[in-house]
């Protein structure tokens, strides 16, 4: 009698999972979301123009990546394409592209019960080794993951859409680090290739 | 506040930020060995609905004894798991000392760890509205509604609006993330939007949850994140503090002021008086 009365609880309790979860999907606003005409550095995460490389760099290591065929809802969700490359140096001048990786930023309704919920699908950008978490298809960590603190990434927004325009070692990048507060708008007019 | 049980106030009390009792505009004083309660009642329920001992005069609040009179506990604080000086904090010399009353900051009653899992939401809004002079039915009901926040339809999703309800950081309009001062400015307007819509369920639940400084600042991104498993624990297992604090939140409230105004931001000052216009004298 106890078994049964527990199955019952539990399916009553799978029941109420699935309800909410479903009443989580049910989509709030269906209105799209202006593409950035800027980059937004802060706080803590980054929000990117679309076609435009933004160079990574920690310790030694440089890396590159930008945001494609962004489509977004006023409610976060939506979809994007990255690709990303780790830069080498070869000669003092010059670079090769290496490690090249991409893929499809898919942003959900969240689903779930709180305190269990979670984001279906994609939401990290890989860039060689290291990993960023996005909040909405445009909406990029500039920590690993999901991580609130500084990791010591340095970013800085380029006007190179492809590959072979990126100079990683113009003097004229502006590179920005981790900020919890502070927010930095730079136009595309304003950067370097 | 007393009532009696026509619901008519019998007695209610005025206490300064650290717990003295005011009557007739003088801060009352305490001494050992008084028997009988300084304001000549029998009210023995006192700062913040805790019991006043009528001997030595201090109060009563589960975990330690607390002298209103000096501002401090009469015993250190003390955690679950050994340590030397628990819940402190290098950088704010004020954690360091283990008789401060909330950090020596009594108005900002912001704990220095913690976090509300929706029965501590339930339980706290219960006492707080009993103590203000709810019946039961009314204040299991409001507690129900207020813990009933966290399933709200989009309650969990990452935008501004929907993180300011538990007073965290979310995604704006423009697509960037909020910074703390913004999500500040974003739950105070909420708990005020929510007050004067009457949806007292949800403006207990955002000032509950302001209370805890692990969602003040942060932002929600669900349960694969890094910092979900600190996120659940502390929910679930609040610190002594973050249930007082998160108390006298929802005590205010349901007094009907907002209690994140003097938090975040100091209440704006009074629009300077307009000059009076200069009369024009009729012509005879």
């Amino acid at each position: 009698m106890p078994k049964a009365r527990n199955s019952c609880l539990f399916i009553l309790f799978l029941a109420v999972l699935a309800g909410c979860s479903r009443s989580e999907q049910v989509n709030r606003s269906q209105g799209a979301m202006p593409l950035a005409q800027e980059f937004v550095f802060g706080p803590r995460y980054m929000r990117l123009p679309e076609g435009y490389f933004v160079l990574v760099r920690k310790g030694n290591e440089v890396g590159a990546f930008r945001l494609q065929h962004v489509s977004q809802k006023q409610d976060g969700t939506g979809t994007s394409m990255y690709e990303s490359f780790i830069l080498e140096k070869e000669r003092p001048r010059n670079i090769s592209l290496t490690n090249q990786k991409s893929g499809v930023i898919e942003i959900k309704q969240v689903r779930g019960i709180h305190p269990f919920t979670w984001q279906p699908g994609n939401n990290e950008i890989h860039v060689g080794a290291w990993k960023f978490g996005c909040l909405t298809p445009s909406l990029v960590n500039m920590s690993s993951h999901f991580s609130e603190s500084d990791d010591g990434f340095e970013f800085a927004p380029t006007a190179a859409q492809t590959p072979t325009d990126i100079k990683p070692f113009d003097q004229n990048l502006r590179w920005v680090h981790f900020d919890n507060e502070s927010r930095v708008t730079i136009p595309i007019t304003a950067v370097a290739k | 506040m007393e009532l009696s049980s026509g619901g008519w106030p019998v007695w209610s009390g005025q206490f300064t930020p650290f717990g003295q009792e005011i009557v007739a505009g003088q801060v009352l004083g305490w001494s050992l060995g008084n028997q009988q309660p300084a304001d000549g009642t029998n009210m023995h329920y006192k700062f913040t609905g805790k019991e006043r001992d009528s001997e030595s005069g201090l109060d009563y609040f589960g975990a330690r004894y607390y002298a209103s009179n000096v501002g401090r506990w009469i015993s250190a604080d003390w955690a679950q798991k050994p340590e030397a000086v628990p819940y402190s904090k290098l950088d704010d010399p004020q954690t360091l000392n283990l008789y401060t009353y909330v950090s020596n900051n009594p108005l900002s009653r912001v704990d220095p760890d913690g976090h509300l899992e929706a029965q501590w939401h339930a339980l706290i809004t219960y006492l707080a509205a009993r103590n203000t002079g709810h019946g039961r039915i009314a204040s299991a009901n409001l507690a129900a509604k207020t813990a009933w926040v966290d399933f709200r339809h989009g309650s969990q999703h990452t935008d501004a609006v929907h993180s300011n309800w538990h007073g965290m950081r979310g995604v704006k309009p423009d697509g960037t993330l909020q910074s703390t001062a913004e999500s500040h400015e974003g739950t105070r307007n909420t708990v005020d939007n929510a007050m004067k819509s009457g949806d007292t369920a949800l403006a207990l639940h955002a000032v509950e949850d302001s209370a805890t400084p692990m969602h003040d600042g942060h932002a929600w991104t669900g349960i694969f994140s890094e910092s979900f498993p600190k996120h659940f624990f502390e929910d679930n297992l609040p610190t002594p503090t973050t249930i007082m604090n998160s108390y006298t939140n929802a005590v205010v409230v349901l007094d009907g002021e907002n209690p994140l105004r003097p938090i975040y931001e100091p209440a704006p000052p009074p629009p300077p008086k307009q000059q009076s216009e200069p009369k024009l004298i009729p012509r005879k």
